[in-house]
């Protein structure tokens, strides 16, 4: 049986399959399907890479239900793999001729690209072979000529345009391969490189306008080159990209660059920086998707019913799927009962309801805590799950996908009706075990050393920061307080450097998202972070329901990094209302 | 070819380099060999490892004392590349004159990488051809009581592509990635995970060429658990040999004949020395093979790697 939450590659799906599995998100993320370059920024399995596959032609094809020419956009995919352009070879070249020989294997890799996507489309193109065969002969080998490429025995005329596109591949692969030859004989010895070179402004930027006139291809509609993990780019490459953002030909050619939060700079070659919006708009998936504002709720439960109704051929409801530990919920229930009539004011006729929103979680995980009998919360149910996944769709699909596995392998049934709560709750609890104790050992790793005269490293500062947040939210949320559901710390004043490097640290492995909320004095925005709610089971804190967050100041917080105990113990303070402090105990609703 | 009486069989040996290394076995070689057959001695040694590391190479200096130590940098492989290529040029500038210099290299705790990167080394034309390279291995015997609980390395700070290995790869073919398991499953997960390849092949090593049927038991069950987690994308899987390296060769020469064509290839090698060295030299053979290697954060210092009783020795210079 086909299990339906697996995750694959957007690469491999076909069109058909990527229509149907998937959901509509540019209503989010709006700047992403027009003109202008833009930074698409998210966590591993956020959807960046299905975004993209989604706005190439044969989806959008499919989609539009018109003609290549009739689409609104047109979109060529360069992803770049892990190893693909970053390699030591490259990297090795150390003379003032890095730059060129950097930036001619990064514009031929992405012509490459380029091309291949136009492969998909050869019936189309073979209705106006005749231009593309004169596109080929005076643009594209005029263009490598002037580049230092002997075309003397490719001017030929071919067949259809699939020779003709593979003869242009063909002559593009020999000059990406001859150079990597020369990166790798480098190694051993100072040879010189008497090889054409290519550039984005000289050689793909002009071929790409010369294209876009060709009426198979949308007229006067924008053009996206779609850079797929640009954080797998080494740093001069990452300049180089940064400088063709720089040249704001926008309104020709668009960029969409996607990174994994990796991206190694913003600076170009000659050492400017490009800047957000001047140069090109930035969309951060996380942080998008943990402001309250957001329909990522709706996306993950229009992507579950798309892929049961595909996969199993069943339209089941999300919440029937996934159902609730049923026991728990009731007893839940009685205690918003109870918290309705205690909170019952005739002149505030919304108080009751409140309570019984705001702390029935709180109340029944107080009585938990109280049995001493070792249950503990349970975090079952499509409502934990998809807050849990706090706004990266793989962190829903992933432990999906492994309960649905356990399922098969415990109950040895064939027809899947629903995931029973207990499974959903180990499989949920030990995701969020793994998501932080695992990856600690790789960031000790990275950031473990000390530098002089400290006595902890960044990896011992970000781990005393996630837990301490971990921490005084655990006690906030078995507190008395009016606001007990606090995944958030919004800053008085800005960071130091110090405060800021771990931010960021934290940010960069998902442990956080940074947004940002209006100030006390409604004068103008601080900085907020928000604690990845896929570690709500580890920490014992509910995931869903109202979100409060704590103003502090900057300086509070960073007591955290290095004294976790005196931060957990000022902030235990001020919990149990003794003393009022304002940048401790000020809550209020995110917006 | 197995070998008990390892002074017999290398005679006079003009250069013996081996590794420092937290196991017990790094220092099996260096203790057996015969000072007086050596003319010269190198222990390639990483900056800021183990202090047990260390400590083994005192064990061997106790024997050979002539053993000069190379420093090399942690996670900067080009530089490692550099040392090692200045040191065995100096040393054939130095020693060269009409017949070809034989060199010993103990294998055993080198790092893949590190072994990869000497390889690739060595089989520069102007080097191997002034070279008699014998590579030997101590392989391990047992490696815990508990099979259960086995790990070797935790974590994987960084993945990347060997230095002298990095492939001549098509931006128009999709990725194909080989990964030779063995018994680190989070490396294996890791790499495939971070690669995010088209297609995947598994090999796992052969029962009939493990060394140790005990270690072959453990071995088939972390596949099965990969196999089960990628079937999506497995186009096939092979055996291989963990003892014979021109066999183990063959095979990837094979499949790389068989997908060239369509994809390139990545090949991961994370099972033991040998069937390391047969992936590096089928990427000597087929300079579009790239070969990619994942550097793990912790390894573990305290599992007994008892050494065999006897080595495994290869002529190197025969398979270049």
């Amino acid at each position: 049986m086909k299990n339906p939450f697996e995750v694959s590659t957007p690469e491999g799906i076909s069109a058909e399959d990527v229509h149907e599995l998937f959901v509509d998100v540019f209503t989010d993320f709006y700047q992403v399907p027009k003109f202008g370059h833009t930074f698409l920024n998210g966590p591993r399995g956020s959807g960046k890479s299905m975004m993209f596959r989604f706005m190439m032609p044969d989806c959008q094809k499919i989609k539009n239900k018109c003609k290549l020419s009739d689409l609104d956009y047109f979109s060529l995919y360069a992803p770049i793999k892990l190893t693909e352009l970053n390699n030591h070879e490259i990297g090795a070249l150390n003379t003032n001729s890095a730059v060129f020989i950097n930036e001619h294997l990064l514009t031929n890799f992405i012509t490459i690209k380029c091309f291949k996507s136009l492969q998909e489309f050869e019936s189309e193109i073979d209705q106006y072979f005749d231009l593309f065969n004169e596109f080929y002969k005076s643009i594209f080998l005029w263009y490598i000529d002037i580049s230092g490429f002997d075309i003397s025995q490719y001017n030929t005329n071919f067949k259809n345009s699939k020779d003709c596109l593979n003869c242009i591949i063909r002559i593009l692969e020999k000059i990406y391969r001859d150079c990597l030859i020369y990166c790798k004989r480098s190694l051993f010895v100072d040879i010189s490189y008497y090889g054409p070179l290519f550039s984005y402004l000289d050689f793909l930027y002009p071929i790409l306008l010369e294209l876009k006139k060709l009426p198979f291809l949308p007229q006067n509609k924008p053009l996206f080159i779609l850079i797929d993990d640009a954080g797998y780019l080494n740093e001069m490459q990452t300049q180089i990209l940064n400088t063709w953002v720089s040249y704001r030909t926008s309104h020709e050619v668009s960029l969409k660059i996607s990174t994994q939060l990796d991206y190694k700079s913003f600076k170009t070659t000659t050492n400017k920086t490009i800047d957000s919006p001047h140069d090109y708009s930035q969309v951060n998936i996380a942080t998008i998707y943990t402001t309250s504002q957001n329909n990522y709720y709706k996306r993950i439960n229009d992507i579950v019913k798309k892929r049961l109704k595909t996969y199993l051929k069943k339209e089941i409801d999300p919440f029937a799927f996934f159902p609730n530990d049923e026991k728990q919920l009731n007893e839940i229930n009685e205690i918003k009962n109870k918290l309705r009539v205690e909170n019952y004011s005739a002149s505030k006729k919304y108080a009751a309801g409140d309570a019984a929103r705001r702390y029935a979680s709180s109340e029944y995980m107080k009585i938990l805590k109280s049995k001493r009998s070792g249950s503990t919360l349970s975090y079952a149910g499509f409502d934990n799950l998809v807050d849990i996944s706090s706004g990266i769709i793989r962190h829903f699909l992933e432990p999906a996908s492994i309960m649905f596995s356990e399922v098969i392998a415990r109950y040895s049934v064939l027809d899947i009706e629903f995931i029973p709560d207990s499974i959903q709750d180990d499989v949920i609890q030990n995701y969020s075990r793994k998501f932080l104790e695992d990856e600690f050992a790789k960031i000790h790793e990275l950031h473990g050393k000390k530098s002089g005269g400290e006595v902890l490293s960044k990896a011992d500062k970000l781990y005393n920061l996630i837990t301490s947040l971990g921490e005084i939210f655990h006690k906030i949320f078995i507190s008395n307080k009016a606001e007990r559901v606090v995944f958030s710390v919004a800053l008085n004043d800005s960071p130091d450097i110090e405060l800021k490097e771990i931010l960021d640290l934290a940010e960069h492995y998902g442990y956080i998202h940074k947004s940002t909320i209006g100030n006390k004095n409604g004068t103008g925005r601080v900085r907020l972070y928000i604690l990845s709610r896929t570690l709500a089971p580890y920490f014992k804190l509910d995931p869903t329901g109202f979100k409060g967050y704590q103003f502090m100041n900057s300086s509070v917080l960073k007591l955290s990094l290095t004294n976790p105990k005196k931060f957990i113990k000022e902030i235990t303070q001020d919990i149990s209302g003794d003393r009022d402090i304002i940048q401790l105990n000020f809550f209020e609703n995110e917006n | 070819m197995k070998v008990n009486n390892i002074n017999n069989y290398v005679g006079e040996v003009d250069l013996f380099i081996f590794s420092s290394g937290f196991e017990r076995r790094s220092t099996k070689l260096g203790e057996s060999l015969n000072d007086l057959q050596l003319k010269q001695s190198y222990v390639f040694h990483l900056d800021e490892t183990y202090k047990i590391s260390y400590e083994n190479i005192i064990i061997v200096k106790k024997n050979i004392p002539k053993t000069e130590i190379v420093v090399y940098p942690k996670n900067n492989p080009l530089e490692t590349f550099s040392i090692y290529n200045g040191i065995i040029s100096k040393f054939i500038e130095n020693n060269f004159k009409n017949d070809k210099l034989k060199v010993v290299i103990d294998i055993t705790t080198f790092t893949r990488e590190v072994m990869l990167i000497l390889i690739k080394v060595l089989s520069n034309k102007s080097v191997s051809r002034k070279l008699n390279v014998l590579l030997v291995y101590t392989p391990a015997k047992s490696y815990s009581e508990s099979k259960e609980s086995l790990w070797l390395t935790k974590g994987v700070r960084d993945i990347r592509s060997v230095v002298g290995y990095s492939g001549l790869h098509s931006p128009s073919k999709k990725l194909l990635l080989i990964v030779l398991t063995g018994f680190e499953e989070e490396r294996t997960e890791r790499i495939i995970e971070s690669f995010e390849p088209f297609k995947l092949i598994l090999g796992k090593p052969s029962q009939k060429h493990s060394i140790n049927s005990e270690l072959n038991i453990i071995s088939n069950q972390k596949f099965d658990l990969i196999k089960d987690k990628f079937k999506r994308i497995l186009l096939e899987e092979f055996e291989f040999s963990c003892q014979n390296i021109g066999n183990t060769k063959d095979i990837i020469s094979q499949i790389h004949n068989k997908y060239r064509n369509e994809y390139n290839i990545v090949i991961s090698p994370l099972n033991n020395k040998v069937s390391t060295i047969a992936v590096g030299i089928a990427g000597l053979e087929n300079q579009d093979i790239q070969i990619c290697y994942a550097s793990a954060n912790q390894y573990n210092i305290d599992t007994p790697h008892e050494a065999c009783n006897y080595f495994l020795c290869f002529n190197l210079s025969r398979l270049l």
